[in-house]
């Protein structure tokens, strides 16, 4: 999937209350990433979204669903399409029908033709082998692993185990089981190898209204006001590193993806630049993730 | 105009003598030219105090015969639209204690007076400068609490019951608007500065603390404001307690403030984040307190950033903070508030924001 030089583009939204500036913001940003968002005729198009609990956008924690119709709407205007199917699988603690349905995704989305939801945790399941950092076999979507064209769209927030959750992270949330705990012990190598098993053809990360303190859930809203979007998962994670104000070399998933050439940290950056845009973001404090890494150690064991 | 502004004061009661004078005399760029006052002890005085030059029985004398280019309308709630509107009609810029009129046709009809002349119309909002409003305004619009989903506010406090200086039989005059329109006429607008809240319904009740009083001087009212927002006002008087408090709940965080603690809770830090809060207003109120007895005039300042406000619009260097159209939506929800009361059922506000600024647009 190594790409020698991704493109990430960021754009800024000034008033994100304003639906038509958003909607023109997000148009802008797949407007200058166009070329590289190659989509077969006829295509099904699969978009993993982040709907991890039942928190709107507005707590930084869930991607805005009105960016994932404004894209759904791009798509249809701009690419032959077939279908796009919206799609988030049961976490530990909740069921994505219940985070879809119930933060109203489907009152926003019902507006838009050849869309639909899909539980990934419902789809029939069909056996990937792999030889991973940790997976060596796993039960993956069908209708995730056969779409023609794979979106992921995550949000831009800390994570207290791995510094960052971006494109890579967005990953771990494709595997179908609901009891996705169990790999935390092994959370970074599970990154990689979901990563390596269907590698998103267009990365979109949702900024403007950003998470920080003890992500993904625990932290508080941070207004960025930043669509970010790329064309390789670690490339666009790079980027969503250094948004917060940390060095992607400290995030465990990158550090891991650069020992083992997944993706790519060589990339051009298109629209606004990261130095005029970046915040720094509260991350965890040291000796908490110090403890984790004990705690993860010890579990390992 | 003048090098110099010219200011009239319409009142010199407690608020002029309290408030609005020491910050008007502190300003270089002000001159106290002329006073009305109808009680000629309390005109005596203020004028020895304040060395101003000339003191009028009645304000309609003093706005013919001096040359003003501003008046601070200090007097008796009941009595502010009349002279506001005088002031208005003569070409001067007011300021205008709140309430700005007892009703939203006269909120109205000054804004509109105003805008028609190109004038200045301060409403007398003055906590919106307080460190801590400012700061919550500014929490909510970098969306720190989430999608915000309760209120709460609360604007309570022994009123004139215990006395304010130097009169307060006014205030018992159901004509005041009582403590709906004095202290709730605050806390809407307080409210609705920081959150940008649009309350469409209210459902109100209100009962006498005492029961001589011709006053409601007690009241609660729940309501429902665009968003999916709800929420409660309580408006008192006749409590020992002085609290202006507002608790707002989003989807990510609570703020709990009001003029001597800030609260901002979130998710993070558990106990150590709840000791620093302590610890922190802690300090504050012990200071706060301290600077009270010792300046017990300044209001920590309020009033003198209320003024060079109102002085820096009227030369045209920056906007209105404390703008007349959301003291005209404030009397949408007060007028609600009101009716609710008296017919007990719900009852859908006025105008909503957004219309009230479609209309000026």
């Amino acid at each position: 999937m190594a790409s020698l030089t991704a493109q990430v583009g960021i754009v800024r939204a000034q008033n994100i209350d304003d639906d038509a500036l958003v909607r023109a913001k997000m148009y802008e940003l797949l407007d200058l990433l166009q070329a590289s968002i190659q989509i077969p005729v006829d295509a099904r198009v699969l978009v993993k979204v982040n709907l991890c609990l039942l928190l709107d956008c507005e707590t930084g924690a869930t991607v805005d669903p009105r960016l994932v119709k404004f894209l759904a709407e791009w798509l249809l205007e701009r690419r032959s399409i077939k279908e796009i199917v919206i799609a988030e699988s049961d976490a530990t603690a909740l069921s994505a029908d219940r985070a879809f349905y119930g933060i109203g995704w489907d009152r926003i989305l019902a507006e838009v033709p050849k869309t639909r939801y899909l539980n990934l945790s419902s789809d029939e399941r069909v056996k990937v082998k792999l030889n991973g950092l940790f997976l060596k076999e796993v039960e993956m979507s069908r209708t995730f692993m056969e779409a023609d064209y794979l979106i992921s769209f995550a949000k831009l927030k800390t994570h207290s185990m791995e510094v960052i959750s971006g494109i890579m992270k967005n990953q771990f949330g494709v595997l179908p089981e609901k009891l996705k705990v169990v790999y935390h012990p092994h959370l970074t190598e599970v990154i990689c190898d979901l990563v390596r098993v269907r590698p998103p053809d267009l990365c979109l990360v949702d900024g403007l209204i950003a998470h920080e303190g003890p992500g993904p859930v625990g932290g508080i809203p941070r207004l960025m006001r930043l669509i970010i979007g790329g064309t390789d998962a670690v490339a666009t994670d790079h980027v969503c590193a250094r948004l917060m104000g940390m060095d992607p070399r400290h995030v465990p998933h990158l550090k891991l993806a650069a020992e083992h050439n997944l993706g790519t940290s060589q990339y051009a950056i298109l629209g606004c630049r990261i130095e005029d845009v970046a915040q720094h973001f509260a991350f965890i404090p040291r000796w908490r993730q110090a403890w984790g890494w004990v705690k993860l150690h010890v579990q390992r064991e | 105009m003048a090098e110099k502004l010219r200011v009239g004061m319409i009142g010199l009661g407690g608020i002029a003598t309290r408030a609005h004078l020491p910050a008007l005399a502190s300003r270089h760029d002000v001159a106290i030219q002329a006073g009305a006052e109808i009680d000629t002890y309390q005109a005596d005085r203020t004028q020895q105090r304040f060395g101003i030059p000339k003191i009028y029985a009645a304000y309609q004398e003093m706005l013919e015969q001096e040359q003003l280019d501003a008046v601070y309308v200090c007097l008796p709630n009941a009595l502010h639209y009349q002279a506001a509107s005088a002031a208005l009609h003569r070409g001067l810029h007011v300021y205008c204690e709140k309430p700005m009129g007892l009703s939203a046709q006269e909120a109205e009809d000054l804004a509109k007076q105003a805008e028609r002349a190109g004038l200045v119309l301060m409403p007398g909002y003055h906590l919106r400068f307080h460190e801590h409003f400012l700061r919550a305004r500014q929490l909510l619009e970098d969306r720190r609490l989430g999608k915000i989903l309760q209120v709460q506010a609360s604007a309570v406090a022994p009123g004139p019951y215990r006395g304010w200086d130097p009169k307060s039989d006014w205030s018992f005059d159901p004509r005041s608007g009582g403590p709906l329109y004095d202290w709730g006429s605050h806390l809407l607008d307080l409210l609705m500065y920081i959150t940008n809240l649009d309350i469409e319904t209210v459902y109100a009740t209100a009962q006498k603390s005492l029961p001589g009083l011709p006053l409601m001087d007690n009241i609660v009212a729940a309501f429902q404001a665009r968003r999916c927002i709800v929420g409660t006002l309580n408006i008192a008087w006749g409590v020992r307690g002085n609290l202006l408090m507002l608790q707002i709940h989003g989807s990510a965080g609570s703020l709990l403030v009001s003029d001597d603690y800030y609260e901002h809770r979130t998710p993070i830090g558990g106990g150590l984040n709840k000791l620093g809060t302590l610890l922190s207003n802690a300090h504050e109120i012990f200071t706060q307190k301290a600077g009270e007895v010792i300046h017990r005039t300044s209001s920590d300042g309020l009033y003198d950033k209320a003024a060079q406000c109102f002085i820096e619009a009227i030369r045209g260097k920056v906007p209105l903070q404390a703008a007349k159209w959301d003291a005209v939506q404030v009397h949408h929800v007060l007028a609600a508030i009101a009716a609710s009361i008296d017919q007990g059922k719900p009852v859908k506000s006025g105008a909503l924001r957004a219309d009230v600024k479609q209309e000026v647009a």
